[in-house]
């Protein structure tokens, strides 16, 4: 198996083939050469310079490096060239296993508006919205429309190219903004305009489905704790469904990945508002949240991706699939909570990671690496479970309390507030938890802080120049300047 | 028996701090630990009102261990907390330093700090200077600072242009994300210190506004 990806998923993927017996390849760029998932594999091929361009992206890489390798197959994780129906065609053509739908799956999915009138056609409910449009007739129809409305990349995922248009005055530039993003990222500035619910929940359906036409769903996941459009929490059962919306949710999921012929592991997003459900897209790949549903089903969905891609019958039909418990999974990434959640690059210093009854850790994090601003910045996903909501919640909570990351701001402080929050905790929070929660929170110094300034600065004065740390920090920086001062 | 004049969030505050007996601070190697007890906090805006958190006057008893550098236990009272030294909000080394010499020897001007997750900035006195140019978050009016590392990707107003609040001025990129860096204030663009294709560091001055 070719693993054409990086960080934590690649890992991911390459455990998955352990277990199934497989041997695992990896690729890197010239940034990757030294990272974990090229130590993890049997094999590792160079693919091309730090920019994901001219490697990770890169077709042509990507097939040399599987024949290299002397690969049956390639997984192509998620982001990257996952949904790109030309690397699926490539594969194809020289012969190659791709763990995905096929190419013309992708192509379908990868146009939201067929999908969309595919999830129509099949009798699934879905949001008012356009087709891809130039710049004047899309400002006509989010005006006929009325705002907000949610502006999208046709081509996109992975919340790129999404812009919230609040008013009729902001468009223009959120236009601007969202062909810039999605040419760089997709190569594709189609964009289209959608209606936006304020008071929503963004909730997803996991389903498997193999090559001999079984589908089945695997329940859903809540995924309405976002920042830029993008997940930072995801928690599986959703807290907002009773077993009758499960239920409905459920057979819409089924009934949109047939309508687009779907084939292996994809995700089918609903926006969900009181008792209303509406499709939104299908994922056409494994997706980071896929762990809280592992854990609830007890499924390991790469393997599974690995054994349909193989041609495999599905081991279970919708009768096979029990959850039990709950899981919630919290990303952490190298950016700054206190300072709107921008992404950073730098030296990592040291890491602390949590562990304990019902605690996961799927990662890539190592103390002193670097993050570069040519990737994501997903550092590792903690999961838990639990026999209860609550169970879970405590669990990954102690874990948030017990992880550590120096030299780089990272989601943690946000991670440890939202898991305390009352609104998470009694599960009614919407999308707009971070907007209206975090950044309005209660900013008053905690307890103590006056008493830890002070040790700090006790410490400060009676040390002997400390021994360089590794990570440099301010702190040693500081002690042994006033030292010599 | 030392007394510390702290701002700790801007709040102006006084520490009475007084060494504890060595078994208590015993097992910390020197430099990366330390027991005290804090026996006065006071808030400096408002004498009257002792600091959040001393209880009733009684002192506090305080201990501190580094367990990774960078990284705090900090016991107060028994009640274990953790204390992250946040270096990247400082200008420090370990904040964008690869993406083209920003801010080296940073760390003058107040500690960034997070406390149990919380970020509290703490200003350590007089040894502490402010540089001129300014840490993370500060700066003068008129500087428009990157709000994180990332690739000018264009420039939406030369120098001599006259903008309103709130008009782009620069699109950046980071982890394929643009964002318009927006001007602070109306008024006339004087300089801009960036070129499209540049790589930047967080903090690094981008454009000057008069």
């Amino acid at each position: 198996m070719l693993i054409a990806n990086r960080g934590e998923i690649a890992l991911r993927v390459i455990r998955a083939c352990r277990a199934s017996g497989l041997g695992a390849a990896a690729v890197y760029s010239d940034a990757d050469r030294a990272a974990p998932h090229v130590a993890a594999a049997d094999e590792a091929y160079r693919i091309g310079p730090p920019p994901a361009a001219e490697s990770y992206l890169s077709v042509g890489a990507i097939i040399d490096a599987a024949r290299a390798a002397g690969a049956d197959a390639v997984h192509p994780g998620y982001g990257f060239l996952a949904e790109n129906p030309a690397l699926a065609q490539a594969c194809a053509d020289a012969g190659l296993a791709f763990v995905g739908p096929p190419a013309a799956t992708l192509a379908r999915c990868g146009d939201k508006a067929e999908t969309r009138r595919a999830a129509r056609g099949a009798g699934v409910p879905i949001l008012p919205g356009t087709d891809p449009l130039d710049d004047a007739p899309l400002a006509r129809e989010a005006d006929r429309m009325g705002f907000p409305v949610l502006l999208k990349a046709a081509g996109g995922g992975g919340g790129k190219g999404i812009h919230l248009v609040r008013a009729a005055a902001d468009l223009a530039a959120a236009v601007r903004l969202a062909r810039g993003e999605a040419r760089v990222a997709f190569g594709d500035d189609r964009v289209y305009v959608e209606k936006w619910l304020d008071r929503a929940r963004h909730v997803e359906v996991q389903v498997l489905a193999d090559a001999a036409g079984s589908l089945v769903h695997l329940g859903e996941r809540e995924c309405s704790i976002q920042r830029r459009h993008q997940k930072v929490i995801e928690e599986a059962p959703s807290p907002a469904l009773d077993a009758a919306l499960r239920d409905a949710i459920g057979q819409a999921a089924v009934a949109a990945a047939r309508a687009v012929g779907y084939v292996n592991a994809g995700t089918v997003e609903f926006v969900v508002s009181g008792r209303g459900f509406y499709f939104l897209e299908i994922n056409a790949r494994l997706q980071v949240e896929h762990p809280v549903t592992e854990m609830v089903t007890g499924c390991d969905l790469a393997r599974l991706q690995l054994a349909i891609a193989g041609g495999a019958p599905l081991p279970f039909g919708q009768d096979g699939v029990a959850a039990r418990g709950h899981a919630v999974e919290a990303r952490i990434s190298a950016e700054d909570p206190d300072a709107g959640f921008v992404p950073w690059v730098g030296r990592v210093g040291e890491v602390v990671l949590p562990g304990g009854p019902g605690v996961r850790v799927d990662g890539a994090l190592v103390a002193g690496m670097e993050v570069t601003r040519f990737y994501d910045p997903i550092l590792a996903k903690v999961i838990s479970w639990g026999e209860t909501r609550a169970e879970a919640i405590a669990r990954l909570a102690q874990a948030m309390r017990e992880t550590v990351i120096t030299g780089v701001p990272t989601t943690v402080p946000f991670l440890r507030w939202a898991l305390a929050h009352p609104v998470f905790r009694d599960g009614t929070y919407t999308t707009r938890f971070v907007e209206t929660e975090w950044e309005s929170r209660d900013r008053t110094p905690p307890d103590g802080a006056a008493e830890a300034a002070a040790a700090l600065a006790h410490l400060a004065e009676r040390a002997a120049p400390p021994p360089v740390s590794r990570d440099g920090s301010v702190w040693a920086q500081t002690a042994r300047r006033d030292a010599l001062s | 028996m030392k007394t510390y004049h702290l701002r700790v969030d801007g709040v102006a505050v006084e520490v009475a701090v007084e060494e504890v007996p060595a078994d208590s601070a015993a097992g910390h190697p020197v430099g990366q630990g330390v027991g005290v007890r804090i026996t006065a906090v006071r808030r400096l805006d408002d004498p009257a009102t002792p600091g959040d958190g001393l209880r009733a006057g009684r002192p506090r008893r305080v201990d501190l261990a580094e367990v990774v550098p960078g990284c705090y236990s900090f016991l107060l009272d028994g009640r274990s907390h953790t204390l992250v030294v946040a270096a990247w909000r400082s200008g420090g080394p370990s904040g964008g330093h690869h993406a083209g010499g920003p801010a080296s020897g940073g760390g003058a001007g107040p500690l960034h700090l997070l406390l149990d997750g919380i970020a509290v900035t703490a200003d350590i006195g007089r040894s502490r200077r402010v540089r001129s140019g300014g840490p993370a978050g500060g700066g003068t009016a008129g500087q428009v600072r990157a709000p994180m590392p990332g690739l000018v990707v264009a420039i939406q107003a030369g120098p001599g242009t006259a903008v309103v609040p709130g008009q782009p001025l620069i699109i950046m990129e980071a982890m394929k994300m643009q964002m318009e860096i927006r001007a602070p204030h109306a008024g006339v663009v004087r300089e801009v210190r960036v070129s499209p294709g540049q790589d930047v560091a967080g903090n690094d001055l981008l454009v000057t506004v008069d």
